[in-house]
């Protein structure tokens, strides 16, 4: 089998004193990778095993590509595996803030030069606390750029300060909230199907990982989290129209818009929700 | 050819499903903040006053004051 081009594009930038490990979430076992909570084992060859166990130990990124050096296996396979382990968010690392300053210097310097790096995934079991905290974490950029044009909005004339802020901080409020309410219908929907469902987030993506679903449940889930994504935002919407805010109501129905656009079937939910449908076609007993 | 390392088990899914929510909300910010920013460039800084869609001819009008 090739090296996987896609696990390595999610490699993310690491400096040599970076200390990396895995997560507690993971298991190095004789035949690979286990993710416990997921149930899931991820087959590992002979050579990547020897990696796997020194980063069970804390240990650094040099030694790390030392290792690799040593066991024949190339950057382009390293890399690959760094991303794969990225990707499920079995990767840790700890970096001293001397660390942070020089590799957001490179990673700067490199992105002049046209390489960009995906940020570390960040995966915890879902409480109140943290799906709030993914939430945010997914979605600063869209809130760091409302706030930039509602100022420029304003400073502009086209907007008056009430109603910059009304859209602004109803807009932001409103997708933030809805797309937390999405992600707890994920998490309900799965634990009542017995699984124990973890966040991942990584830059802008989002999602709830869990083990494979019954396709029924599986519909259910992908169903739930757009449904009530947008009902929150019709009632907020219907409420502003009522109260005469509706510039903030337009912004409202623009955001369900958006959940009701994950349901189309290319990508996210929408795609969930055809495969079980299938799924359920091609198992009408189970 | 080099050899992948890793054979990633079918039982667990890892895709994030709700990267399509939070990036078509950006795009939708940032194509806003287009067109606050060219009315800005064609009125001067506090010159517009409105910025409309006229669906009939397909052309955004900004209203300078």
């Amino acid at each position: 089998m090739p090296v996987a081009a896609r696990f390595a594009r999610d490699c993310p930038f690491l400096l040599e004193s970076d200390q990396l490990s895995l997560s507690r979430d993971f298991a190095v076992q004789k035949n690979g990778l286990a993710d416990i909570p997921m149930g899931a084992v991820h087959q590992v060859r002979t050579p990547g095993r020897a990696l796997l166990l020194a980063l069970g130990n804390t240990t650094t990124y040099a030694h790390v590509a030392d290792l690799a050096g040593r066991q024949g296996i190339s950057d382009g396979q390293l890399c690959e595996l760094l991303g794969f382990l990225n990707t499920i968010g079995a990767l840790e690392r700890r970096r001293t803030p001397a660390g942070h300053c020089r590799a957001a210097g490179m990673q700067c310097i490199h992105l002049l030069l046209g390489t960009r790096y995906v940020p570390m995934t960040w995966r915890r079991v879902p409480t109140w606390p943290t799906l709030v905290l993914g939430t945010l974490r997914a979605t600063w950029p869209v809130t760091v750029a409302t706030t930039a044009v509602c100022v420029l909005a304003v400073g502009g004339g086209l907007l008056s300060l009430r109603t910059g802020l009304s859209i602004g901080s109803g807009g932001i409020g409103a997708f933030i909230g809805s797309l937390f309410v999405h992600e707890v219908m994920h998490v309900v929907v799965a634990r009542r199907s017995n699984t124990e469902p973890h966040i991942l987030q990584l830059g802008m993506r989002l999602g709830i990982i869990h083990q494979s679903l019954q396709p029924k449940a599986e519909a259910l889930s992908a169903l739930a989290g757009p449904s009530a994504g947008c009902i929150v935002c019709i009632v907020a919407a219907a409420i502003c129209s009522l109260a005469d805010l509706d510039p903030v109501a337009i912004v409202l129905a623009a955001v369900a818009c958006f959940h009701v656009g994950s349901l189309l079937p290319w990508y996210g939910d929408g795609a969930s929700l055809y495969k079980a449908l299938r799924r359920r076609r091609l198992e009408p007993f189970s | 050819m080099q050899t992948s390392l890793i054979i990633p088990s079918q039982l667990t899914n890892y895709s994030t499903k709700e990267a399509g929510p939070i990036i078509v909300a950006l795009a939708f910010v940032i194509a806003v903040g287009g067109f606050v920013a060219a009315a800005i460039v064609l009125c001067g800084w506090r010159g517009a006053k409105q910025i409309g869609v006229n669906w009939t001819h397909k052309k955004v009008e900004i209203v300078c004051r």
